[in-house]
């Protein structure tokens, strides 16, 4: 029970972490209103399971506007609860590897790789993704799981 | 496993005593040369010993009184048939009782890792570079606790440090211990003799002790919890991974060219504070020198180095030189003799034209001078580390039963290392949520850490055991666990 209750603890102090670091998974974009104006705003990887969507970018950050897709950044929450981007860190999630157990016989399958990178296509990709050159602009930014693409954003 | 015993025969008599050391140090005990032993035996109506604690009630009329009282802080040594059993520090002094002509009291010993200076204190590290082997900053950090040589029993692992600096801040002993050991599948361990060494949590290993039948003298219940469905391990990447951000104006500089000088030479930074590191850069020109009435400078950049550039402009009509003899000639011109055509007409007055041209030329040159707005641009980069992420989990567990434990630690190597580990942990912390105690004949060889295999095949990872070595007590041990 003690085990529990000390996860359960760990799991709440982990949750609670007001700075978490991240990946940026796309360019920033205006893309996110706080009601008022748009503000700057992009796909985060924080580690997990799935990335963050339309984190934006705190006021004042504004280097953070030249952010490119695989940038290490920083992320905080605000007073209530929403991550922010608040600058460039040293350090980003990096790869996901995953390994099924069979617990019975203690024998281990095949790693799946769930690592998230994001990157600017290059020329050869721009014709074989998106069907011929011309239907995705130069500069495109692609999602790739575990070497598998997962989105385009231009 | 401690391979100096051998297993108790069955229904065999133990003779155990109580040695209490008042002014001995731990390390003389462990190693026999403790001269002052007072021998409580006597007096011990009751001796259980585990791993990590040993408890004696004592009865006495006077001679334990005054100065041979057991006191904490003092070393209380259990031996079994004349050898050293197991050693520790006398915590507490509990229930004192004083009857008529009789006195008694229970003492309780804990090993030596059982105190603040193992379990509580926060300490720091000495920084280690690439390279270092793990067994020597265990090593340090035993020495800081005032451990002997002797009383390390460490393994040494073909593991070390792999970042270019690691330091341990803010942990305890036992949690630097244990940060150093798990990624390799051990942990710390103080043995019944007091000696620090690394019991290994792999439960697939081979046992380390096969029982038989005879030896096993009950199995005492099971209870079972929610197991753990995946490990996560988070490790520092030792490969530094560069990113690059979006092409951008890193700085911009105003200048002026002319024919004062030959060269205007400016070093620019990519930041204010000149750390910024960026490559692919470029000049774009705002507004050249050379957007004036007349050209004046050729204008060209350079990249230096990770940090900085250079704009240089190079004055086209420079020449010092040159303006001084224009300005000699003219001078001198002015003393060239008009000439009147011999046939009539104006006269020609030569002087004045070779001056006013020796002037044109100069001020021409002089009039050469102009300022121009240059920004560089590039695409900032920056070394930044990967926090990977590995887990394992139980392929058959469903998704409502998920419970992760997620582990941070920088000792690891690599990702096979990773693999590893997250593997070993899982198996763990799975077959621990199912525990059982085994009763069986008394074997001081076995300690923490050990597996044993039972008569039908079942395997028990030894998490803890307990005997009573009172008088004419059964050669029993009493083992807890759980099924590897």
């Amino acid at each position: 029970m003690s085990d529990i209750l000390t996860y359960l603890t760990q799991a709440d102090i982990r949750d609670a972490a007001p700075e978490v670091l991240g990946k940026t998974l796309t360019r920033p974009a205006l893309m996110v209103t706080d009601g008022v104006g748009l503000v700057y705003a992009c796909d985060v990887d924080i580690g997990r399971e799935a990335p963050l969507r339309n984190v934006p970018i705190a006021a004042g950050a504004n280097n953070l506007v030249y952010a490119e897709a695989g940038n290490a950044v920083t992320l905080r929450k605000t007073v209530s609860g929403q991550y922010t981007i608040v600058g460039f860190s040293k350090e980003m999630p990096g790869t996901y590897v995953r390994v099924p157990v069979s617990i019975a016989t203690g024998a281990f399958g095949t790693q799946q790789d769930w690592s998230l990178t994001s990157r600017p296509l290059t020329l050869a990709e721009l014709a074989d993704y998106g069907g011929g050159f011309g239907i995705i602009p130069l500069g495109a930014v692609a999602t790739f799981q575990g070497g598998i693409l997962m989105g385009l954003s231009a | 496993m401690n391979n100096l015993w051998t297993p108790c025969a069955i229904d065999s008599t133990r003779t155990a005593s109580v040695w209490l050391h008042p002014a001995a140090t731990l390390a003389a005990v462990i190693a026999g040369t403790a001269a002052d032993a007072v021998d409580l035996s006597p007096y011990a109506t009751s001796i259980k010993q585990s791993a990590g604690e040993a408890s004696v009630s004592l009865n006495w009329h006077t001679q334990l009184d005054g100065s041979a009282q057991p006191v904490p802080g003092q070393v209380l040594e259990l031996q079994l048939n004349g050898r050293q059993l197991w050693v520790g520090i006398v915590e507490s002094v509990n229930d004192y009782r004083l009857e008529r002509g009789e006195r008694s009291l229970s003492v309780v010993a804990r090993s030596r890792d059982a105190n603040p200076l193992w379990r509580d204190t926060q300490r720091v590290s000495s920084i280690y570079p690439a390279g270092t082997w793990i067994s020597i900053i265990a090593e340090d950090i035993a020495t800081t606790l005032g451990l002997t040589p002797d009383e390390i029993r460490l393994p040494d692992l073909a593991v070390t440090t792999v970042h270019s600096n690691s330091q341990l801040a803010n942990v305890t002993a036992w949690g630097m211990l244990e940060t150093l050991y798990q990624p390799s599948g051990f942990e710390p361990f103080v043995d019944a003799n007091g000696r620090l060494k690394a019991i290994s949590r792999d439960t697939a290993r081979v046992a380390d002790v096969v029982l038989t039948a005879d030896r096993v003298k009950g199995v005492k219940g099971s209870r079972s919890r929610v197991p753990a469905t995946a490990v996560r391990v988070k490790w520092l990447d030792p490969a530094l991974q560069k990113v690059h951000q979006q092409d951008q104006a890193l700085g911009t500089e105003t200048l002026t060219a002319g024919f004062f000088q030959p060269k205007v030479v400016q070093e620019v930074f990519f930041s204010s504070d000149r750390k910024q590191r960026a490559d692919g850069t470029y000049m774009v020109i705002k507004q050249s020198v050379n957007s004036g009435l007349l050209p004046v400078a050729k204008e060209s950049y350079q990249q230096l180095s990770d940090t900085t550039g250079k704009i240089t402009l190079t004055n086209t009509y420079f020449s010092p030189v040159f303006i001084a003899l224009a300005l000699y000639g003219a001078m001198k011109a002015g003393s060239l003799p008009d000439y009147a055509p011999p046939f009539g007409g104006p006269t020609i007055p030569t002087g004045k034209i070779a001056q006013a041209a020796l002037l044109f030329a100069a001020m021409y040159t002089m009039s050469s001078i102009g300022s121009g707005s240059y920004e560089v641009r590039g695409r900032p980069y920056d070394w930044v580390h990967g926090r990977n992420l590995t887990e394992a989990f139980d392929d058959s567990s469903p998704d409502w039963t998920q419970r992760i434990i997620e582990i941070e630690n920088d000792f690891v190597m690599n990702q096979s290392m990773s693999e590893a580990y997250a593997v070993r942990e899982l198996l763990y912390e799975v077959r621990k949520a199912t525990s059982y105690g085994v009763t069986l004949v008394d074997d001081p060889r076995i300690e923490p850490g050990d597996i044993l295999q039972l008569p039908d095949g079942s395997r028990l990872y030894v998490t803890g055991y307990s005997r009573d070595l009172a008088r004419g007590a059964a050669a029993l041990l009493d083992v807890q666990g759980f099924k590897a």
